[in-house]
């Protein structure tokens, strides 16, 4: 069961993708929990700040009602916790006590990393001397080994089934089949996304049935007061019960533009009040994170869809070659067979404009995220003695500026000593 | 079905066999760029490298050439190991090989403009080895990127170029037959680079991995394992993963004016590029001039390297097709038989 919460947020703005290879270091695991609870903090404290949200715009008896209405399924909603947060609201405690409390953690925090560090580099250096593991390269290439051959052993299995199937001479025989070969897809395309993607977005891709889990409760919750068409909703979860899986991006499509219309416009409201920049930069942040949302479970769907299209014909092709009485393929072959007839789809696939599209949206929308989430952050961090992004960016700017004016100095200079020696 | 399953058992052992050999390789085995050179001169984090001669001194070509590789990979692909060595051979043909080192671009870099690498870093660089080797022209080679940039420099400084080389070089961004060249025209290079400033080159060797997705992510690594028990093999291949995967980062500037200019409007071969408030007329470039082209090219198609041909001004200009891709085209047996020794043939030819 995937839960998506907002400690992921945090995972996605603090780790590197790179984050695997790191992990495997001696020591690592110490110190990178201290992180990510002081990063997990950080975003209990932000949570406390949105309160004020509720406060300004009286969503917390709104967002209660939702629950209430939606029966929603706590574990799987994916943004649980800032709705927790909303509700959990107290007018007692506003965002001042956040920052204080946040500002306290922060430097304790801080001093516990820096009497860290020193222990775990020293930690990192002997191990780098006794084993040749701690190469990169290797430890990187035994970490894509690992993941490629948990997807040869996926096909070598489904090979291995369909030979002790055989023959797929009945409709409902074919039908099963069928539905293995899905779930071979599933688990061979979250594979691959593990490699490529921090670990809770390439679990929110297993399947159509994980994705549609994890995103109902809340887009539903979200959206639908607003839903403009009961029917044309309903017709879409009927499309989406019998299998159609074009009915998936029309079902996010829909909550989307449901969301849009909605929440999308309530988060991007002018603020009022003492706290307005605060409060509108948060709900801004916090609608950046349902864009992505949304993006990102379209973009799979779409893989996902492309995914099952060749796995079905793949499976169909085959049990009709095992049919007119051919030789079984060994695994070899079938596995060359299924590695060509997947890259072929995919390479027609990226090569269109709906996944051109679609990529472009989500890389859009996840740096659009980073960019809101890091002023938020830097918002909070601007209470504490460290530059922020903002300052460093403005020294590299001055330093960029002074390297270029030293540099055609220094060239003024060279062509007046040649002029002057020619002299 | 026993022998497919006796095939997997002797995958794992292969494996596993792979596994001892990698557990005895050490870094040293895994050397990359081990051509004696010395480091010149130094800008920033971008230094020129100078390599010893192979040849006696009288046979070494009057006239140098710099090589300029990529922002996005290393330079030493050149020089991966001793027996694939695009470097080694031009040497051996007498060539007299300078190379820019570009670094790895940290955050205080996030302001570089492609006007700082052609007209700043490259004009130095130039400059440096005109003055030290008493040639008033040098010869440039530019690969991929650095073949683009080797271009535009050209055209704006034709008096300090004897002749040019570009190898499966990008400048003709109209296609959309590698798929790079397709995403990037509705890509929002704006928000990537001000969310990063400097772009990871980690989030750059995800859209390359998407290339080939099942190739490259799967049966690679599958391959890999069949071959790892043969620890020739195997050094080969930690060597050439090592490159792959030592991405610098992206300076944000650079590459928001490459994507937009180039990938997006297409302003090269248009006429319209500008640098330093100067427009690139690529017809400015009438020096000898030669195009490498990679036929399976999936990185830069042959739709975007060929037009360069006729974008230029050079008189005495030739094409050189060869069927490798865009990786092979450095560490293929080609590479090793049949390119460099051509293109340093081309080089001595031209280089009167």
């Amino acid at each position: 069961m995937v839960r998506f919460t907002d400690k992921h947020i945090t995972d996605f703005m603090f780790v590197d993708i790179d984050s695997k290879r790191r992990t495997t270091m001696p020591g690592y695991d110490d110190y990178f929990k201290m992180g990510k609870d002081f990063q997990d903090n950080l975003m209990k404290q932000y949570k406390e700040g949105l309160e004020s949200i509720g406060k300004l715009y009286g969503m917390t008896d709104v967002m209660e009602n939702f629950a209430k209405a939606s029966g929603m399924d706590e574990k799987n909603n994916p943004v649980n916790a800032w709705y927790e947060a909303v509700k959990a609201y107290s007018p007692g405690e506003g965002s001042y006590d956040a920052y204080s409390k946040m500002m306290n953690y922060t430097w304790k925090t801080f001093q516990d990393q820096m009497t860290k560090f020193p222990e775990l580099m020293k930690t990192w250096g002997a191990a780098d001397m006794g084993s040749n593991f701690s190469m990169p390269t290797m430890m990187d290439i035994m970490s894509r080994m690992s993941e490629s051959s948990a997807i040869y052993n996926q096909v070598f299995n489904f090979w291995k089934d369909f030979q002790d199937s055989m023959p797929l001479d009945t409709p409902e025989k074919i039908k099963a089949f069928t539905k293995k070969s899905e779930d071979l897809i599933a688990e061979n395309v979250k594979t691959m996304m593990s490699t490529m993607l921090p670990p809770q977005f390439a679990d929110l891709g297993g399947s159509y049935a994980t994705l549609f889990e994890n995103m109902n409760g809340t887009f539903k919750s979200f959206a639908s007061p607003w839903l403009p068409d009961q029917a044309a909703m309903t017709d879409i979860i009927r499309r989406m019960m019998e299998g159609d899986s074009e009915a998936y991006s029309d079902y996010i499509r829909y909550v989307s533009d449901a969301y849009t219309n909605s929440f999308g416009k309530i988060f991007n409201l002018v603020g009022i009040g003492v706290n307005r920049e605060d409060t509108e930069q948060q709900a801004q942040t916090l609608d950046s994170y349902m864009r992505l949302m949304f993006s990102y479970t379209e973009l799979v769907s779409l893989i996902l869809k492309i995914a099952r299209k060749t796995s079905e014909a793949l499976t169909q092709d085959y049990a009709a070659a095992m049919t007119d009485g051919s030789e079984p393929m060994d695994f070899k072959k079938f596995y060359s067979m299924w590695l060509k007839t997947n890259e072929q789809a995919f390479e027609n696939f990226f090569a269109s404009a709906e996944f051109t599209k679609a990529f472009n949206q989500f890389a859009s929308d996840a740096s659009q995220f980073k960019i809101k989430s890091d002023k938020l952050m830097e918002k909070m961090l601007a209470q504490i003695p460290v530059p922020t992004n903002t300052e460093m960016k403005s020294l590299y700017k001055t330093v960029y500026d002074l390297r270029k004016e030293v540099a055609a100095l220094q060239k003024q200079v060279q062509e007046l000593e040649k002029k002057a020696a020619a002299k | 079905m026993e022998e497919s399953e006796k095939y997997m058992v002797d995958f794992y052992g292969k494996v596993l066999k792979g596994v001892e050999n990698m557990m005895n390789t050490s870094p040293e085995d895994l050397k990359s760029d081990t051509l004696e050179k010395e480091l010149v001169f130094q800008i920033g984090k971008s230094r020129l490298f100078h390599y010893k001669p192979l040849v006696e001194p009288d046979k070494v070509l009057k006239i140098p050439t710099m090589i300029t590789y990529a922002l996005v990979n290393r330079q030493y692909m050149m020089d991966i190991q001793p027996d694939r060595s695009v470097i080694r051979n031009f040497l051996e043909h007498g060539l007299d090989c300078y190379i820019v080192d570009w670094g790895y671009p940290t955050r205080e870099d996030m302001y570089m403009t492609m006007e700082d690498y052609i007209n700043w870093y490259m004009n130095d660089f130039v400059d440096y080895i005109i003055e030290h080797s008493g040639c008033p022209k040098i010869n440039l080679l530019g690969v991929c990127q650095g073949g683009t940039f080797s271009s535009i420099y050209t055209a704006l400084h034709p008096a300090k170029v004897n002749a040019l080389v570009t190898m499966v070089t990008p400048v003709d961004f109209e296609t959309n037959d590698g798929l790079l060249f397709a995403w990037s025209k509705s890509m929002d290079i704006d928000s990537l680079v001000d969310a990063y400033g400097t772009v990871p080159g980690s989030l750059m060797n995800i859209s390359y991995l998407l290339l080939k997705p099942f190739d490259l992510i799967v049966d690679k690594y599958i391959g890999f394992g069949e071959k790892m028990d043969d620890p020739t093999y195997l050094q080969n291949f930690l060597r050439m993963e090592g490159w792959i995967f030592d991405s610098p980062d992206q300076a944000g500037e650079t590459l928001r004016q490459f994507v937009k200019d180039l990938y997006q409007d297409n302003k090269l071969v248009k006429g319209d590029f500008k640098l330093g408030g100067e427009t690139v007329n690529l017809k400015n470039i009438k020096c000898p001039f030669l195009a490498v082209v990679a036929d399976y090219d999936h990185l830069v198609p042959k739709a975007a390297s060929e037009p360069i041909l006729d974008a230029v001004g050079s008189r005495s200009k030739k094409l050189l097709n060869f069927p490798v891709g865009h990786i092979g085209m450095y560490v293929s047996g080609k590479s090793q038989k049949q390119i460099a020794p051509q293109i340093s043939e081309w080089l001595v030819n031209h280089s009167a």
